[in-house]
């Protein structure tokens, strides 16, 4: 059987709100294998569970690749990582529970062996169209599989996420094994569900369908998740069969240009000095040689890592930490425009002298800087962001905390705001006449659409009530007095809340398009937009006050229970704790297996200086009993 | 005054980049997804439009005027300005594509987007800045009347 060229690339990411990356990969071209793991578990070992399995299952194929089959290899290697999770969850209490998916690629010749236990994902697109080759292991899709469950139910079912099956659960694993005869421009994307909880679907469909180099496909799937909100870690593998082996600017940019850049690398430090890199108020505390090796070195560190596509810091990363540390501790944002400016004259003086050497490269290379400082941006634009709705809900809270002072403490408890926005507000003025007449012009639009199901009607009484709060100055445009009649007589469970919650959203971006598509002057929609927004945003969390008002005796009840559990908790762990140091003494002092003339010069414990009676060395009373006394009256 | 060569390309280019947008939009910011075409297509126009007659004049001040009102539309949305930021750079970064792969051999048009695209970063990032001072202006202001 021929062989196809194979070019694979992988990454992860531990996304945009997790403090650690729990997933693992390998992509080990020498021996055709390409794993994802996601792991889980309780006291941060799901990165334990996947490194363990990760480590095992890659030294299992590199051992045997040569003398197994890569069916029942795959097999046998997956089952040795899930025992070794399962014996080290088994060995440490901190551990228990903690567990990993897989999903393994091992290619030989034309022929992929795709194995897969959990949720992490094989495709392949062939054809331009991508195809699932693996069904997740959630109790949801199962019980999809058993005509138990409707796949329409499935996003809103309570175990969605939740696996039915998994590494380390148990020493061996069910694994379910596909077989796949590549084609050339076959291309296979393994991924964690990170990557597609968070992309859209049409977004991975479209950026692996791509033609794309495999590296820049990962990046783009990488990147798709992170903008889909980035809840999770974020992994992916893109392997391309048989793609053509003529050198791609980009890859000439990755061998020559971060070779070339890291060559100037003292020049870039020269010219930071020069243009007063050193002279900033962000470095004011460091000595002149200090803050350019930590400033301007940190940064041509991280352009080379970006082009060589190396771990290390980032161009990302080195951007927001700096204006992270900076804004945090109340710099202002002109001292940080003059440091990146600072830099990037620094960066243009390197490329001013490469452009004479090569100009090709240099322009590569211009190019690749220049993407470089519009990362720069984006980080630190991330940042200013952040430190904007901090700001703003600090705001917020500030002129709650006064609302109540005002109020005094006697107030009913339906009067004090249970969220800053529960509290009666009206719009301060009247919306003026051309805004008003696109917030009319807005209502009718979208209370035009035909009619259809129940739903539809509350829909429109949605669209009415966020009409009043946004226009009306009087009472009856009081967001928490319209999110009492829409809750009318609900129920204070799923069935009461979802289909409002479910109006809200249907409405508010009927809405939103209903205003978008009134023809007006760009100043007056943008003015009815927010007026809008800000009514859904009252509206959605007057209802939550309402749903929080109803739970907080039952959630008080919760929070005793949960006090109550914690304190048994912590005391079976000291009676397990003591119970284990008993045992240990116990099997120190007597061995069954031992004669009894050894139990007896067993070494034990120094006697305390108290002096307290312990067994000791020496000729002493009978062997057994009288120890197990011991033990059974310390229990 | 003639513009620059790549500006004529770029509107040579843009029907093309336009489509692309509109046929990848999903992979741009997940709102827009469920944006109709048109609506989708006329923001995108409107975005590039702004690119261009920035890279023909290199006015920053006017180009400051089209960063503010996108990000105050993207705003009155309910997005951040940093959800505007990272959606400018992908529509950014998607004309670099075309641009690229349409002519493989020319340079100089995906480099002044990606000028034009790192000034667009730094206006909208002049505008959060400008809007942070005010909020902590008028933190200082509310604790001052505590």
């Amino acid at each position: 059987m021929s062989r196809l060229s194979i070019r694979a690339a992988g990454d992860t990411h531990k996304g945009s709100v997790r403090e650690g990356n729990e997933d693992a990969l390998i992509v080990d071209a020498k021996w055709g294998l390409y794993v994802v793991l996601d792991g889980m578990g309780g006291a941060n070992a799901g990165d334990i569970a996947s490194s363990t399995a990760r480590d095992v299952i890659h030294e299992y194929v590199r051992a045997r690749r040569t003398t197994m089959a890569p069916r029942p290899l795959l097999e046998a290697a997956i089952n040795a990582g899930s025992a070794a999770v399962h014996g080290e969850a088994q060995r440490r209490r901190d551990r228990h529970g903690m567990g990993t998916t897989v999903v393994a690629c091992l290619i030989e010749g034309r022929r992929a062996t795709i194995a897969h236990v959990g949720d992490s994902r094989a495709y392949l697109r062939r054809d331009g169209r991508l195809h699932r080759l693996t069904q997740d292991h959630t109790v949801v899709a199962e019980l999809i599989a058993r005509g138990a469950l409707a796949p329409e139910e499935a996003e809103r079912h309570a175990y969605k996420n939740v696996l039915s099956r998994n590494l380390g659960a148990k020493a061996s694993a069910q694994i379910d094994v596909a077989e796949v005869d590549l084609q050339p421009g076959d291309r296979l994307v393994l991924c964690s569900d990170g990557l597609y909880g968070y992309a859209a679907s049409d977004a991975i469909h479209h950026v692996a369908a791509s033609t794309d180099a495999a590296d820049e496909v990962v990046r783009d799937l990488i990147e798709a998740a992170l903008r889909g909100g980035g809840g999770d870690n974020v992994t992916a593998i893109v392997i391309d069969a048989g793609v053509a082996t003529v050198p791609r600017a980009t890859m000439v940019l990755k061998t020559t240009g971060a070779g070339t850049w890291w060559a100037h690398r003292d020049r870039f430090l020269t010219a930071a000095r020069n243009h007063g890199v050193h002279r900033s108020p962000l470095c004011a505390v460091l000595a002149a040689d200090e803050a350019i090796a930590l400033v301007a070195g940190n940064f041509a560190d991280a352009i080379y890592h970006d082009l060589e596509k190396a771990t290390g810091v980032n161009v990302w990363s080195f951007a927001e930490n700096l204006a992270r540390g900076w804004l945090g501790q109340g710099g202002v944002w002109g001292a940080l425009r003059e440091l990146l400016d600072a830099l990037a004259r620094s960066a243009d003086t390197v490329l001013g002298e490469l452009r004479r050497e090569d100009a090709r490269l240099a322009g590569m290379l211009e190019a690749a800087v220049a993407r470089a400082l519009v990362t720069a941006e984006t980080a630190v634009g991330g940042v200013l962001a952040e430190q904007l709705r901090t700001i703003e809900s600090e705001l917020v809270r500030i002129e709650a905390e006064q609302a109540r002072h005002k109020r005094g403490a006697t107030a009913r408890f339906g009067d004090i705001p249970t969220v800053p926005y529960m509290r009666a507000q009206p719009m301060i003025e009247a919306a003026a006449p051309e805004v008003g007449a696109v917030l009319d012009g807005a209502r009718r639009r979208a209370l035009a659409r035909p009619a259809g199901t129940g739903d539809r009607a509350l829909v429109a009484r949605v669209i009415d009530y966020a009409h009043r709060a946004s226009s009306a100055a009087d009472a009856t445009g009081d967001p928490t007095l319209a999110a009492r009649e829409l809750w009318d007589v609900r129920s204070f469970d799923e069935a009461g809340v979802t289909p409002l919650c479910d109006a809200l959203d249907h409405a508010r971006r009927e809405h939103l398009a209903a205003v978008r598509a009134v023809p007006a002057a760009a100043g007056a929609r943008v003015k009815a937009m927010r007026r809008v927004v800000n009514a859904y945003q009252q509206l959605a969390t007057a209802i939550a006050g309402l749903v929080i008002e109803s739970v907080a005796p039952a959630a008080a009840g919760l929070r005793e229970v949960a006090r109550e559990t914690a304190r048994l908790r912590e005391q079976v762990g000291k009676n397990e704790a003591r119970i284990a140091r008993l045992e240990s003494k116990f099997a120190t002092i007597y061995d069954p297996e031992l004669p009894a003339r050894m139990n007896l010069e067993a070494p034990t414990e120094p006697a305390p200086s108290s002096g307290a009676s312990r067994p000791g060395p020496g000729p002493g009373p009978g062997p057994g009993p009288g120890r197990r006394s011991g033990k059974a009256t310390e229990r | 005054m003639t513009a620059p060569g790549y500006v004529a390309a770029f509107e040579q280019q843009r029907p093309v980049i336009l489509a692309r947008l509109v046929e990848v939009r999903a992979s741009l910011d997940h709102a827009i997804a469920r944006w109709p075409a048109e609506t989708a297509q006329a923001m995108f126009d409107k975005v590039l439009i702004g690119l261009q007659t920035l890279m023909a004049t290199n006015d920053q001040a006017l180009h400051r005027g089209f960063v503010r009102s996108f990000v105050a539309l993207r705003g009155a949305e309910g997005l951040a300005p940093d959800h505007a930021l990272r959606l400018l750079v992908a529509i950014g970064d998607v004309a670099i594509g075309v641009a690229r792969a349409a002519r493989a051999d020319d340079s100089a048009l995906p480099l002044a987007i990606t000028y034009a695209l790192r000034i667009t970063a730094r206006l909208v990032n002049e505008v959060t800045a400008d809007e942070l001072a005010r909020r902590l202006a008028q933190r200082r202001q509310t604790e001052a009347w505590r």
